[in-house]
């Protein structure tokens, strides 16, 4: 070979080479380019994960109105609560995510639970609500959270048909009156199996509210069947709520005479009302079974030793802190913090935020359908919440299958559990001493 | 439903005595109404703002609330009295919906300073004579309460004799039948009108301190009272406040017959049918003068 074509050939070949290294050059860069652009695409298409700050919680709670008193220990749990998350460190799988309570006042009345749903939802942006008490305004209210997408967790209102609605996005961490009717019959029978006294005839008090018919209506099912009731209904007493007089009505029931009657009264002024008014007509049944109005620390300090033997449905009694280390716990908490004793209403606030910090953490999100699959999907043990159930968890109408209540005398003004027998603290005195007697 | 002489009789005083305390929370809004032709309707919560008097003056002084009725009557007095001077001749003359926005207001401002103060928890005072009941002829009468009728009657009494025969119940008479004459006769009106609003709010705290000896109290104790009292003022014929004392003893004992005869649920139904009556066939009330148009 010449030098000359050595030349060239030297030239071709650095030349192939220069093309390769430029190819080789291009190469990479379409790559880099390629990558580049990729990833400044994938930041567009694929929004951020939002930070979440905060976790906004609506509470639905009657503060002014006849239940105020009820709904003023709501609002001290929930707040409380809240601040004692936020201390612990928030919701974790949120970053430490703050908790925020919104509360805002139904007034017991259904239009401003529905009006103040709505105002948490699209003013707030709440990111689930809790509430509200009565079934009255839990209704509407959580037919506003349904129509929105935002998970409800009802808390205490038991009527029957917030279940039995088909809503998707609504929890009821309580029970329904149609458990809780069951609870009276069957305690009843369990008294006079264990005490001989026999039952004949019974009476039943209800206000006019939705809450009250729904647990008299239970009550009506409930004493047709032969197994459980059976009892001759002697009188049947309904009247409005927070009356001005109750005498009528306590005459009624003396000249019908029942062995038992069950009465449900909400606000405590008419369940303080009712006992007064029995004195003063000087009657009293064997048994006379009750709930919520007369099952509060404040109704024992306005009727003294006049309600001594009421029989009460609760949720919640302090013989509870010594069956349950976390009764005690939140119950001690609660007194420190409050200055006030607790009752079924905040034992059941504080059961349905424990409820909704669960899901939360769970869904580490605050997305409404990851919060609502979280919701569906609960399983708490009953080591976790204050109520004496297995705990909690929600079938496909949204009903916690775990939860019961038990029954309580006032006995030395206290609330003992007489029923049922596993958790009794104390013997029931059934039939009860008469006015007389006493 | 089982009725007997006895129960009868219990059921007929049972209704006056309820009766007498509708008559007292009655007579104080209509003669509001009357003078100073304003409807109060923060009525019930000066009803209830006195049994919060009553209630802490026996919980801190040990004091029954018979004795300290006119520690309560004076300081409701003076509460009303002030209530007209700051803010109620604001509205006076001026149109329905603005005066009713007062009163409502007002309402909503008594209300929550309770709850804010004094939380939402009932209140009960226990007295000495609260469990004692005479017996007459199988009647049982609770003591507390055949006791407030009595003293509802003797201060009804008391200030039919003040409007009738002093000097200042006769001005209040005169300025509700006519302010301006009454300014041309040289009555100082504007003086009257706190008087007359004054008073109409102490026959509440005279009201309040009978209920006390057997009713819960509650920041919503005003709402258990109102809807009745209405209906009495109408009843009664608006701005007479003889006519308001009857007919509160008549619709307490037709409201505590009903709920024994006929239903509880009716309790409020027939007075208000008997209102809707009197509206159509007698709408100056039964005792009020005849309206001309």
């Amino acid at each position: 070979m010449s030098f000359g074509n050595v030349i060239v050939m030297r030239t071709i070949c650095t030349r192939k080479e220069a093309i390769t290294r430029i190819q080789g050059i291009i190469i990479v860069a379409v790559v880099v380019v390629a990558a580049v652009a990729g990833g400044i695409a994938w930041t567009f298409m694929t929004p951020p994960t939002p930070k979440v700050d905060e976790v906004r919680i609506g509470i639905l709670a009657p503060l002014t109105g006849a239940a105020a008193y009820f709904g003023d220990g709501m609002k001290a749990m929930a707040e409380l609560l809240a601040k004692k998350i936020n201390d612990e460190g928030g919701i974790k799988s949120l970053g430490g995510a703050k908790i925020k309570m919104i509360v805002a006042d139904t007034e017991g009345k259904p239009d401003v639970g529905k009006t103040q749903a709505r105002r948490l939802i699209t003013e707030n942006k709440v990111h689930l609500i809790i509430g509200a008490l009565h079934s009255g305004v839990t209704l509407p209210a959580a037919q506003e959270s349904e129509r929105s997408g935002i998970p409800f967790i009802c808390d205490a209102s038991s009527h029957v048909d917030l279940t039995r609605q088909g809503f998707k996005w609504f929890f009821r961490t309580w029970g329904s009156d149609a458990i809780f009717a069951r609870n009276y019959f069957e305690c009843l029978k369990w008294l006079q199996s264990k005490t001989g006294h026999k039952v004949k005839t019974i009476a039943f008090i209800s206000e006019e509210s939705l809450f009250g018919v729904g647990v008299a209506t239970e009550w009506e099912k409930l004493n047709i069947d032969p197994e459980l009731g059976g009892f001759k209904l002697v009188a049947y007493i309904r009247h409005p709520v927070s009356p001005a007089d109750v005498t009528s009505e306590a005459l009624t029931l003396k000249a019908a005479n029942p062995d038992v009657v069950l009465s449900v009264n909400t606000p405590m002024p008419d369940a303080i009302l009712w006992t007064k008014t029995l004195k003063s007509v000087d009657f009293f049944p064997k048994a006379f079974m009750t709930t919520a109005g007369f099952i509060f620390p404040e109704y024992v300090s306005s009727v003294g030793k006049d309600g001594e033997h009421i029989i009460g449905r609760e949720g919640w009694s302090i013989d509870l802190t010594v069956r349950k280390p976390i009764a005690k716990e939140i119950n001690d908490w609660f007194k420190k913090e409050a200055n006030r004793d607790m009752h079924v209403y905040t034992m059941q606030m504080h059961t349905t935020i424990v409820v909704a910090r669960d899901a939360l953490e769970r869904a580490a999100s605050v997305d409404p359908e990851k919060l609502r699959q979280a919701l569906a999907n609960t399983d708490i043990p009953g080591d976790k919440i204050i109520p004496p159930w297995k705990g909690v968890k929600f079938d496909n109408t949204g009903q916690n299958i775990y939860a019961n209540n038990f029954m309580v005398q006032l006995t030395k003004g206290v609330y003992r559990a007489i029923w049922p027998e596993e958790i009794a603290t104390v013997p029931p005195v059934f039939p009860a001493p008469t006015w007389k007697e006493r | 439903m089982h009725l007997d002489l006895p129960i009868f009789l219990n059921l007929l005083m049972i209704g006056l005595f309820q009766g007498a305390i509708y008559s007292l929370i009655s007579m104080g809004l209509t003669l509001i109404f009357g003078t100073v032709k304003i409807v109060n309707f923060a009525h019930g919560d000066f009803l209830m703002l006195s049994g919060y008097f009553v209630f802490w003056i026996w919980a801190i002084l040990g004091l029954d609330p018979l004795i300290s009725l006119p520690i309560v009557f004076s300081a409701l007095f003076c509460l009303g009295y002030v209530t007209e001077r700051v803010l109620i001749k604001r509205v006076i003359g001026r149109p329905t919906h603005i005066q009713m926005l007062m009163t409502l207001g007002l309402s909503l401002v008594i209300q929550n300073l309770v709850i804010v103060f004094w939380k939402a928890d009932p209140r009960y005072v226990h007295t000495v004579y609260a469990d004692l009941r005479l017996e007459l002829g199988g009647v049982a009468i609770p003591f507390p309460r055949l006791l407030s009728f009595f003293v509802a009657m003797l201060f009804a009494l008391t200030l039919h004799l003040f409007l009738l025969k002093t000097t200042y119940g006769t001005a209040i008479r005169g300025t509700g039948q006519d302010p301006e004459a009454a300014h041309l006769m040289g009555i100082n009106v504007n003086k009257i009108y706190a008087l007359s609003f004054g008073l109409g709010i102490s026959c509440n705290a005279v009201a309040a301190t009978l209920l006390s000896t057997y009713f819960p109290l509650s920041p919503f104790l005003g709402a258990s009272f109102m809807v009745i009292t209405f209906i009495v003022i109408v009843l009664g014929g608006l701005g007479n406040y003889m006519g308001a004392f009857i007919a509160g003893l008549i619709l307490g004992t037709i409201e505590v017959l009903t709920a024994y005869m006929l239903s509880p649920l009716l309790r409020q139904t027939i007075p208000l049918v008997i209102f809707i009556l009197v509206l159509l066939l007698k709408p100056e009330g039964l005792f009020g003068r005849k309206l001309h148009r």
